[in-house]
């Protein structure tokens, strides 16, 4: 494994070896606001979400675990590390820490993961899970009862329609408890909010009755962005006939544009590839005219760090889930 | 055209489940030229927008006196931007906000210049094709007020297009006493509804103002302790350690630590603290309650007034190793000055909560750092078991639970227990737990004028001062006044060092009911 990952160690040890890390370094400061997992079963995922995790922590003081997991292994069998990421405090008095306990699972996992997550939390903290990938049989009910809030990456599950399925099943089961952010929604708030902003413009609202087609321009060949921006879109406007279009340009996750016309007038919203702002355009017989507004943190790191700092309880998007599953 | 006056933004109402949606609007600003404009409003605005926050197509116009052209404006709120913007300064972003922006100049007093105006703003709307929501915000000098309210309303400013909105925003100072204060409230509200109108008072648009509802109301662990059965005392303190620089003692000297401060800022806090749960978080629904509190506290006269204030001067000493002069040595102060530049006052509420419960309230310029705090000081269990050993000590009564609010800077919340020493021994010290808004939600806050300006075009008035709050506290801070400068005998000024935590008499405030100042 990478020495990114910090010291082998036994897993029986952990704690005392995290003792032991900060009583033999008096300059840092340990710093935890929460508990943040990371569940993966992709390989080299734990380098990757190692160097994640350490942009995180630049904003995000909290304890780290991360945890590649390999079912298909006929034994079972668990790996661990420790290390730590630091970082001058924002008034330059001292280093802050968050440690990082990583894990290598293999065999058959879900009471090895569930063992795993909950023998290793900061008391008291809440518990952050990202799982990465398609939710399966490992992400069971004994688990996501008893997490805060749950992040997910619905544009890469590979069975949209039945992680989908799951969702709900965990928040129903939880009684709406479960805090859900889906990174895929949330990279689309943006857009959300340019596309208030454009009819923010009583030139563009009083075309909105008349709204004929939607174009919704993204990155990946599976559209669910798309099909989440349109499901918010349709819950808004009127069923009045609209035809919605999804078109693929670009490889990457992101929406690039949302374009709304009528008989007489266009309505364009594109996100430039690199640029800090997303570009609204009015062009209809009374006006025409451009607008810039935010296009929201490009890098994952930044836009998890936010959700970790303010998410909220994400109604909008519980709303749309239902239709997703198809 | 289509028509699209009467229809509201659906997609604006659908983003956020949390708050009003704001709407396009035209935001005057008078005294654009001025510190406040460049140093907080432009750039709240600008923040906002970067945000993502100020709806599409809001267009600014700076109304002052001087001659200048747009571009002119354009290019000094852009120095000021670059050096005050929370987020810093990004060209692109100015630049398409820059294009929103517009001078208009005139004199307050000539009718012309608000016709003039009134023109202007038709334009600006007619371009953008909006239906002509307007903000004025009351940047100027107060003394300049009245002037503009009644060119508003002679101008036909104030009545609202069809469909849209026209409101107010009036920065404190809310007069300089009761009368001022009536008068200026009539001129406004023969002006604007009062449902329009809207008073500043930026301590309530700061995070930790807002987080004391959540605090009392959203955790069930504090509000059933939060009476005279279980608190002891409660002090508000308001530390400077700034004194008169750049002049400012001409305008303090007319004002004092009571005015400038006491009435406005502290009576917000303190009736947030103090207030019933409110039957739901609309603005009257919280200023309902927030005015019951102003409207208990008790008279004071020409007799009782030593029993509830003390006034000070600060005298020569040092600030930061550095000697400086005292208050009445300052530029611009006049030599036989008798405005207090400390003030400490105690009082009880007159509720069935808050019975017997004295709270204590100081706020000092030259005082050893800065700092505003708000602290509930809870009883002492029962002197049994651990605690005999102070029971009767004078002073240790309320020192072990302490909630502390802390407003600025390092906003934040503290809670002060009794703890075990470790070993083998059976002591105790006090600990603390603290939570800090700057490391737990990572990012910085939003300005406090970003919040109170969205609010404003959203239309909320929850963090506005209504009139009536306004007037109660000036009839609280009157009643100080006179008894300081109209009473046959009033109490002297007390004198403190510069660099020391206020005079002897206010600490003697606190000892005869044998408690203390808490040290920040």
């Amino acid at each position: 494994m990478s020495p990114s990952l910090g010291s082998d160690i036994p897993i029986g040890n952990i704690d005392a070896e995290l003792r032991q890390l900060w009583l033999a370094d008096e300059a840092n400061t340990r710093a935890s606001l929460t508990n943040f997992a990371i569940y993966s079963e992709r390989d080299d995922s734990l380098e990757d979400n190692t160097r994640l995790i350490e942009e995180i922590t630049a904003d995000q003081a909290c304890r780290a675990l991360v945890i590649q997991a390999d079912p298909s292994c006929t034994e079972s069998s668990a790996r661990a590390w420790i290390t730590a990421h630091c970082r001058i405090d924002p008034r330059g008095h001292k280093n802050i820490c968050s440690e990082q306990i990583s894990f290598h699972l293999c065999g058959p996992t879900s009471d090895l993961l569930r063992n795993i997550v909950f023998a290793h939390l900061d008391s008291d903290l809440p518990l952050v899970l990202w799982w990465q990938g398609d939710l399966n049989e490992n992400f069971e009910e004994r688990l996501y009862s008893r997490i805060d809030r749950l992040l997910i990456n619905s544009d890469r599950w590979e069975d949209p329609a039945s992680s989908f399925t799951a969702l709900r099943q965990a928040h129903e089961d939880t009684s709406g408890r479960l805090s859900i952010h889906d990174l895929s929604w949330s990279r689309s708030y943006h857009f959300r909010l340019a596309i208030a902003n454009l009819f923010d413009d009583h030139a563009a609202l009083a075309h909105l009755a008349e709204i004929r087609d939607i174009t919704i321009t993204h990155e990946d060949s599976v559209p669910l962005a798309a099909r989440m921006l349109s499901q918010w879109i349709a819950g808004i406007l009127p069923d009045s006939g609209i035809r919605y279009h999804h078109v693929q340009d670009g490889t990457g996750a992101n929406l690039t544009g949302v374009q709304f016309t009528t008989g007489t007038a266009t309505f364009t919203i594109v996100r430039q590839s690199g640029s800090r702002f997303i570009k609204t355009t009015i062009d209809c017989p009374e006006k025409s005219h451009e607008t810039l507004s935010p296009a929201g943190p490009e890098r994952r790191s930044d836009l998890i760090a936010g959700l970790m700092a303010r998410a909220g309880s994400n109604s909008h998007y519980l709303e749309i889930l239902e239709s997703l599953e198809v | 055209m289509p028509q699209a006056t009467t229809l509201t933004n659906p997609f604006r109402e659908k983003l956020s489940a949390t708050r009003q949606a704001p709407e396009t609007c035209t935001i005057v600003i008078f005294g654009a030229t001025g510190d406040l404009t460049h140093r907080k409003l432009v750039p709240a605005l600008y923040n906002l927008l970067e945000d993502g926050d100020l709806p599409a197509d809001t267009r600014i116009v700076g109304f002052a006196r001087r001659d200048k052209s747009d571009d002119q404006f354009r290019s000094e709120l852009e120095a000021a931007n670059r050096e005050h913007s929370r987020q810093g300064h990004d060209e692109a972003l100015w630049e398409n906000f820059a294009s929103t922006i517009t001078y208009h100049r005139s004199e307050f007093q000539d009718l012309e210049g608000y016709h003039a105006l009134a023109d202007h703003l038709d334009a600006l709307e007619r371009e953008s094709g909006s239906k002509g929501n307007r903000l004025f915000y009351l940047a100027s000098a107060p003394e300049f007020f009245d002037d503009i309210l009644l060119h508003l309303k002679e101008a036909d400013l104030n009545k609202p297009k069809p469909g849209a909105w026209s409101r107010v925003v009036v920065e404190k100072p809310f007069g300089t006493d009761l009368p001022t204060a009536e008068h200026l409230n009539e001129v406004v509200n023969q002006t604007f509804h009062e449902k329009e109108t809207y008073r500043i008072d930026h301590y309530l648009g700061k995070e930790t103002a807002q987080n004391i509802m959540v605090l009392r109301f959203a955790n069930a662990i504090f509000e059933p302790l939060w009476n005279s059965n279980y608190v002891d005392h409660v002090q508000i303190t308001c530390a400077e350690h700034l004194g008169m620089e750049g002049g400012r003692g001409g305008y303090y000297d007319k004002a004092g630590a009571l005015r400038d401060m006491v009435q406005n800022h502290l009576l917000q806090l303190l009736s947030l603290i103090a207030m019933e749960p409110p039957t739901d978080l609309s603005a009257d629904g919280v200023r309902d309650e927030k005015v019951k509190v102003i409207r208990s506290l008790p008279e004071v006269t020409h007799q009782n007034i030593t029993a509830h204030a003390v006034r000070g001067q600060y005298t020569r000493g040092f600030i930061n190793g550095r000697q400086v002069p005292g208050y009445r040595e300052e530029d611009r102060v006049p030599e036989d000055s008798t405005t207090e530049a400390y003030v400490a006052l105690r009082f009880t509420i007159d509720s069935w909560r808050w019975a017997g419960v004295p709270f204590y309230i100081r706020m000092g310029k030259r005082l050893p750092k800065k700092g505003t705090e708000i602290s509930i000081h809870f009883k002492n269990p029962p002197g049994v078991l651990f605690n005999t050993a102070h029971k009767d000590e004078p002073g240790r009564h309320s020192d072990v639970n302490i909630l502390a609010i802390r407003i600025q800077p390092d906003e934040g919340i503290s809670l002060q227990m009794n703890s075990k020493i470790p070993g083998t021994a059976l002591q105790m010290e006090p600990v603390k737990m603290d939570f800090h808004y700057s490391t737990s939600f990572g990012k910085g806050s939003p300005e406090a004028y970003e919040r109170l300006l969205l609010d404003a075009i959203a239309g909320d008035a929850t963090l506005f001062a209504r009139r009536d709050e306004v007037e109660h506290a000036w009839r609280f801070v009157d009643a100080i006044q006179d008894a300081w400068h109209q009473s046959e005998d009033p109490p002297p000024i007390a004198e403190y060092p510069a660099g020391s935590w206020g005079p002897k008499e206010a600490d003697d405030l606190l000892a005869k009911d044998g408690r203390q100042w808490r040290r920040l």
